[in-house]
């Protein structure tokens, strides 16, 4: 008992650590997240359950059963009562194929690729050689040609294959050596698409129905994200428009702003896709009008269902609502809108309605069952009600893969994610027309969020936390103290992030308190670490430092928190992520921003040389001899190509040796699980590259003075750096000075396509000293949101770790701020950093000298300095 | 009694800090993770550590050319204030001007001095007809333009004690001296000279410890560079504690240290206790 | 003959004061040139500029760090005096046990090297709980091993006699330190004066590993906390923010010079 209330008491934690002395290391061992606080696990077995291999004309594929029923949960087609339509449909199996490749693009699991596949293959197999599809087979493969739900149209099932077949395009590529390519899939899908515009041209929904239409729109905005032309712009376009105009009442009549699919019909929750595609409609095609239209049906129907606390069956014209069935394939659709909507607003909140909306998944329903299986990745068909309110247990394809692709949505966004697993206080509401004003819902762990209406939409409101919950009583907000770099800029990235956040959660508030940067960095966070005081979160922890941290235990894991695995899952490719992993699978610090160094080009000076980008070191020779001039004719040179640090510190190889050994060595660092590599023709190449420059005199012998940069002035043409740069060169570059970037020049003999850049990643991490792991997970999460993302581009000039940042529409605009920019965001992705290894400073340092002795001051041999170098690098690793 | 708090203050504030440092000298400890036992392993990696051994020798060219330096300039501008002065206030204040500017802004400065293409010292050299130097980028030059540097620095301060010194040495002798119609060589050589042993001991202690602590200068303006010519011991300690996180090595460095500045202080103060005897 | 040693003297002296402020003025000058000037040696800046100092205003607040540096500097410069002192006093002319124990431990400290006390200091201090107090930027630095040797070594020149006269007349020991030898050493009071208030107030590492709270820090640990914050191109900036510290220092030297130099003058012991 004592010790319970000693634990939760801030002054004795803090005299805990007192106690604990300087020697002492040892850390607690964090106890493991409650299940409440761990993500959704996302899981296929389910889905794989249900595959069949079928042969249809001749050729195998893979198709979804219809339904499975409890308990045994055996495939099977639909029921003779609804007249026998199948044992499969192109309707699952399109669906099945977006969900499998949602789930493969996050976890890299090639084989949900090779489902995708198999099952795209069905899919095409059914389209009938005019851009018209089947939608049944039986179990001998053959096609139901006559049920109404079956026959050959561009209807539902032809607009779902379109949405299976753009997205396939978008995660796939669309190079000639893609998979998709190989498949042969394009011709049914430009026929469907060449049906799919005679419809819409004729100014006709797709089978008369906002709901086909919106799935089919879904896939023409996947081909033009994946390659954008202006013809799939145009028939985005179109079809947005047609749906645009499908908005039924106002914030005050109903139906509240639905899409339907004319003014007689009901509003639907199944299916009920076009604020999804709407908004990135609106996002990919830059018309805002489109993102306002699905506002509309949001703030308007969508609110009260959040105030109403379920989301119902369908609503009439006058709306009417009818509450039951409740099914995966109503709530789906809604959290993927909220969460589209999320993402083209860029504002947070609909971000925790698609979490509330998807919490129906986790139990928040009127059976208060969770729907959803964690431990298979089983969703079952539905709630029936109202009387008797009744789990219907089955669980067939539909709702199995709606599940899936609405939680691997939610999954990937960190306040979806914290907010499906809330519950609703109160009781539901009965009709859409008498609402309460608030509703609340509160977590496992006792937080508590409420909703309330207000004329503007939906306000949240957090109360304060309740008294008496499994964390002790908090009277006062918590404090998070977050340390970023005292670089200005960062400075201001973090103070103006701090503050939205800080604004936007009054229960846990955040200090800034700038990290010294630069020389004092590494002693100030090194002696906290020691003495155990270090902040709840500090983003600017390098990666050798990183290594250190994570062998003491000095940081927490974030993959398996909410809020940063739905980050990291929404931000970084598991390519990006493998290699941050560590020997236990776990990611100890959030990949914040990294940035690609790249050889940047005095434009003009280059021209008047005739000199073009260089690609290979003999390029990168003549351009040295090229562009070294005496022009004020003293017999000595006072302009160079470029400029190679004298300096031994071990940073500054990050300019000139590192840069160039990475270009050429085939993505081989320095060193590899506790082996020194770099010994090789690469670093052989580089190094000798340097010699020649500084021994025929054309690489300047001489450090300039401090605080003048040669390249901003013109002294030289050309300095490997990285994108912060292009902001300080904007402030103090000589006017009129033109620069670009090139990759930075290989060995001549090295293959340019296996080139990488060196980039000095700079991590988040959560300290375990924290007493809030969670609070500060959600804030890391925060950090590194696409808006916080936009922020460090256009205020900073540099790059946050995320995939597809070159070809994402949504840092478009803020690349574009700077120049250059952009061609550094192609190499996010194609990095290496220094190696996550703690001897990693000294084999640098070991590595500065062997480049003085055998470039600089030609005294040793390459090849001799650099075995040298490599033979110390080993005593040093062999010492530890 | 006097000297009670004084006993107090140091068991915390050095003698603990110390002890400590000697704990860590047998320890591997990187600063974050337990540290493990060591014995003499840090030990028998400093001995044939060629890398400490260049910086001890680093050092004592260092101290070669800033103690002897360091001394005649501060005497030398101690003497020429001492006399009766126009502006004497502007003269003292001009000279103590670099001590209350912080090293690294210093070497920040210098650095510019000393710069190969734009440096002022290379600009008058090539105004003069000379060839510029590269000052810090020439092995052989860059030790001893860190020593000028050092000196210039601090000329200010040791200046003052001589200062204070001269006040010291009675009116009454200098007059007796001055009646046997002594030469003023013979005056500074016989009576000045000896009456500022005190203060040269004190300079030569300062100024060889500051010296053996040399630091800021290296990390700013060279790195240790160019070939280690510049790379000093304390250099050495800072990057194997803070760089390589070595914290029980960068100790044995300390400890090493600490060891040979006390027997190199120990060594002067006893040669120049025999030169007073002589 | 005469006359022309005199202007030799003057003449040496000037050139040697023109090496000492050089640099200063050109310091000083390059605060007030925009970036891509800061290469050239003219002391006049072609487009001169505030833009230096305006950046290190806009980023720092500088009053309350003024007054904290000027506390915490004044502080422990009256500290090193009295105390070191009283300590240099007993080391040099009582005779106690443990005297030479405190003698060698002093020198200890001069010979290790701040870089290997400050990870144990810095612990000891977060286990005072003093992170983020005024006491822990004044307490570690209240005594000045320097200090007292300095003391020390002058004490020790002053006759004997003085002090046995006074002990006959029944002063007590601190009362023969601070009416006779103070007055005595105002010259080196001076200098350990001086001295002890460059060194607290040019300090940066130790406020910065010790203090995190804005309205605690101290000038020069604000100025490259906020204004500096690493990186090239700032080099202007940087010296701003040196020149920032450096200017009060020189007010209060021109200020105190008279009577630096006054108690240096007549500190002579007239024989």
């Amino acid at each position: 008992m004592r010790l319970r209330r000693l634990r939760s008491n801030g002054a004795a934690a803090a005299l805990a650590v007192s106690v604990c002395t300087g020697g002492c290391n040892r850390i607690a061992e964090s106890a493991p997240a409650p299940p409440a606080s761990r993500p959704i696990a996302i899981r296929s077995d389910y889905l794989r359950h249900l595959a069949l291999d079928v042969t249809v004309k001749g050729h195998p594929v893979r198709v979804v059963s219809l339904y499975a029923d409890a308990p045994d949960y055996k495939p099977t087609g639909s029921p003779e009562r609804d007249g026998y339509e199948g044992i499969a449909s192109v309707d699952d199996a399109a669906r099945a194929v977006v969900a499998y490749l949602h789930f493969y693009e996050s976890h890299a699991d090639t084989s949900a690729r090779d489902e995708a596949l198999h099952l795209l293959s069905f899919v095409t197999s059914m389209e009938q050689g005019d851009g018209e599809f089947l939608n049944f087979i039986d179990a001998s493969g053959k096609a139901n040609r006559t049920a109404p739900s079956s026959r050959k149209s561009m209807s539902y099932w032809g607009a779902r294959s379109i949405w299976a077949l753009g997205e396939a395009t978008r995660v796939l590529g669309v190079g000639s050596d893609s998979l998709l390519q190989a498949a042969d899939l394009r011709p049914p899908l430009d026929r469907a698409l060449t049906r799919m515009a005679r419809d819409i041209d004729g100014g006709h929904l797709l089978g008369g129905s906002v709901t086909a239409t919106s799935e089919a729109l879904l896939g023409v905005i996947a081909l033009q994200r994946a390659a954008p032309s202006a013809s799939y712009a145009a028939l985005a376009t179109r079809t947005a428009e047609l749906l645009e105009r499908q908005s039924a009442g106002s914030a005050q009549t109903a139906p509240w702003g639905a899409f339907t699919d004319g003014p007689a019909a009901d509003w639907h929750a199944w299916g009920s896709r076009s604020v999804e595609a709407l908004a990135m409609a609106g996002q990919t095609l830059n018309r805002p009008d489109f993102v306002v239209a699905a506002r509309k049906e949001v703030d308007g129907l969508w609110s009260r269902f959040m105030l109403a606390g379920e989301i119902p069956a369908s609503v009439s014209p006058d709306g009417t609502v009818k509450w039951y069935p409740q099914i995966a394939y109503g709530v789906g659709p809604i959290v993927e809108g909220y969460l589209a909507l999320a993402d083209a607003t860029g504002d947070r909140r609909y971000a925790i309605f698609a979490g509330l909306a998807a919490s129906w998944f986790n139990g928040n329903n009127p059976a208060s069952v969770a729907m959803y299986d964690e431990g298979s990745g089983r969703t079952f068909d539905g709630i029936d009600g109202p009387s008797p309110i009744k789990v219907n247990q089955n669980a067939g394809a539909e709702s199995t893969i709606e599940g899936l692709l609405a939680l691997e949505a939610v999954a990937g966004d960190p306040d979806a994610a914290e907010y499906a697993r809330y519950h609703a206080i109160e009781p539901a509401a009965s009709s859409l027309t008498s609402l309460p004003g608030t509703r609340e819902f509160r977590s496992a762990s006792g937080r508590r969020l409420a909703i309330r209406r207000t004329p503007a939409g939906l306000a949240i409101v957090h109360p304060a936390e309740s008294t008496g919950s499994a964390h002790g009583a908090v009277a006062t907000p918590m404090t998070l103290t977050y340390w970023p770099a005292a670089n200005p800029i960062e400075v201001k990235v973090a103070e103006q992030l701090t503050a939205q956040w800080n604004a936007a959660n009054p229960d846990v508030q955040v200090r800034v308190q700038p990290l010294p940067a630069g020389r004092s960095s590494e002693e100030v966070l090194l002696a906290a670490i020691v003495a155990r005081s270090t902040p709840d979160v500090s983003s600017n922890v390098s990666s050798a430092l990183l290594a250190r941290l994570v062998r003491a235990n000095g940081v927490v894991r974030l993959d398996n928190r909410i809020a940063t695995a739905a980050r990291l899952e929404e931000r970084a490719t598991p390519a990006m992520l493998a290699p941050l992993r560590l020997p236990d699978g776990g990611i100890y610090a959030f990949p914040w921003k990294t940035n690609p160094e790249m050889l940047m080009y005095n434009v003009d000076l280059l021209k008047a040389a005739g000199v073009s980008p260089p690609r290979t070191h003999t390029e990168l020779l003549d351009a040295f001899k090229r562009l070294a001039r005496d022009t004020d004719g003293d017999g000595r040179l006072d302009r160079w190509a470029l400029w190679a640090n004298l300096k031994t510190s071990w940073y500054e190889r990050f300019y000139d040796f590192y840069p160039l050994y990475l270009a050429s060595s085939g993505g081989t660092t320095l060193v590899n699980r506790g082996k020194v590599v770099f010994d090789n023709p690469a670093a052989v190449s580089a190094l000798s590259l340097l010699r020649q420059g500084f021994a025929n005199g054309t690489l300047p012998r001489s450090n300039f003075a401090l605080g003048r940069d040669p390249f901003a002035d013109g002294t030289v043409a050309m300095k490997i750096i990285g994108p912060w740069f292009v902001r300080e060169m904007q402030e103090m570059k000589v006017s009129g000075l033109r620069f670009a970037v090139t990759p930075v020049p290989v060995a001549d003999d090295a293959d340019p396509a296996k080139s990488f850049a060196f980039a000095d990643m700079r991590s988040i991490a959560v300290f375990s000293t924290t007493q809030h792991p969670d609070e500060a997970a959600r804030f890391v999460a925060y950090l590194t949101s696409p808006a916080a993302d936009r922020l460090l581009i256009e205020i900073a000039s540099q790059l946050p770790y995320r995939r597809g940042l070159a070809t994402d529409p949504r840092f478009t605009r803020s690349l574009a701020r700077w120049p250059t920019l952009a061609t550094y965001a192609t190499y996010v992705e194609r990095t290496r950093d220094i190696d996550i290894d703690p001897d990693v400073v000294e084999i640098f340092d070991l590595l500065s000298e062997a480049y003085e002795e055998s470039a600089v001051y030609g005294t040793v041999p390459v090849r001799q300095a650099l075995d040298k170098a490599a033979a110390e690098a080993r005593k040093v690793i062999d010492a530890r | 009694m006097l000297s009670a708090p004084y006993s107090a203050f140091l068991l915390a504030f050095a003698i603990y800090p110390i002890v400590f440092a000697v704990v860590l000298v047998f320890l591997h400890w990187d600063l974050v993770t337990a540290p493990t036992f060591a014995g003499a392993d840090n030990v028998r990696l400093l001995a044939t550590d060629t890398r400490f051994w260049r910086a001890v020798g680093n050092t004592f060219i260092f101290l070669a050319i800033h103690v002897p330096l360091q001394i005649a300039s501060a005497l030398a501008l101690a003497l020429a204030l001492n006399r009766q002065l126009a502006g004497r206030g502007f003269w003292r204040a001009a000279f103590f001007l670099p001590v209350v500017i912080s090293g690294a802004v210093v070497a920040i400065l210098w650095s510019n001095l000393y710069a190969y293409d734009v440096g002022l010292i290379n600009h008058l050299l090539t105004k003069v007809g000379l060839t510029p130097v590269p000052w810090l980028t020439d092995p052989r030059t860059a030790m001893p333009a860190i020593a000028v540097m050092v000196t210039w620095k601090n000329v200010g301060f040791y200046v003052i004690i001589y200062l204070a010194g001269l006040q010291y040495i009675p009116k009454s002798c200098q007059e007796a001296i001055a009646l046997e119609g002594a030469s003023s060589w013979q005056r500074f050589r016989y009576l000045t000279l000896p009456s500022l042993l005190p203060q040269t001991i004190l300079v030569v202690t300062l100024s060889t410890i500051n010296g053996f602590q040399l630091f800021i200068e290296p990390y700013v303006m060279t790195g240790g560079g160019p070939l280690r010519r510049t790379y000093s011991v304390v250099l050495y300690l800072y990057n194997n504690a803070f760089s390589y996180q070595k914290m029980g090595y960068a100790a044995t460095i300390g400890v090493a240290l600490a060891l040979i500045i006390g027997a190199v202080v120990f060594v002067q103060r006893r040669v120049i206790g025999r030169a007073e005897a002589l | 003959m005469r006359k022309i040693r005199r202007v030799a003297l003057y003449a040496g002296l000037a050139l040697a004061a023109l090496t000492f402020i050089y640099p200063f003025l050109w310091m000083a000058s390059v605060t007030f040139k925009p970036p891509l000037e800061i290469g050239s040696l003219s002391l006049i800046p072609d487009h001169p500029t505030l833009d230096n100092y305006r950046t290190m205003w806009a980023r720092a607040p500088f009053g309350r760090a003024l007054l904290n540096s000027i506390m915490v500097a004044s502080t422990i410069t009256l500290a090193v005096l009295v105390l070191g002192s009283m300590t240099a006093y007993a080391m040099a002319r009582l005779r106690f046990r443990g005297g030479p124990v405190l003698n060698a431990a002093t020198m200890a400290i001069l010979l290790v090297p701040g870089q290997l006390t400050l990870i144990p200091l810095y612990t000891l201090i977060v286990q005072l709980g003093w992170i983020d107090t005024y006491a822990a930027l004044i307490v570690p630095y209240l005594f000045n091993a320097t200090a007292i040797l300095m003391l020390r070594q002058f004490f020790l020149q002053i006759p004997q006699s003085l002090i046995d006269s006074a002990r006959m007349d029944g002063m007590s020991e601190p009362r023969i330190l601070f009416t006779i030898f103070w007055p005595l050493s105002k010259p080196v009071l001076s200098i350990v004066a001086i001295f002890t208030f460059m060194g607290s107030w040019n300090e940066v590492l130790w406020p910065l590993l010790v203090v995190r709270e804005q309205h605690l820090m101290t000038l020069p640990q604000l100025l490259t906390v906020f204004a500096l914050g690493g990186g090239a191109g700032t080099i202007g900036v940087s010296l701003a923010s040196a020149m920032v510290l450096v200017i009060p220092v020189v007010v209060a030297y021109a200020f105190l010079q008279r009577s630096f130099i006054e108690s240096m003058a007549g500190a002579g012991i007239k024989g």
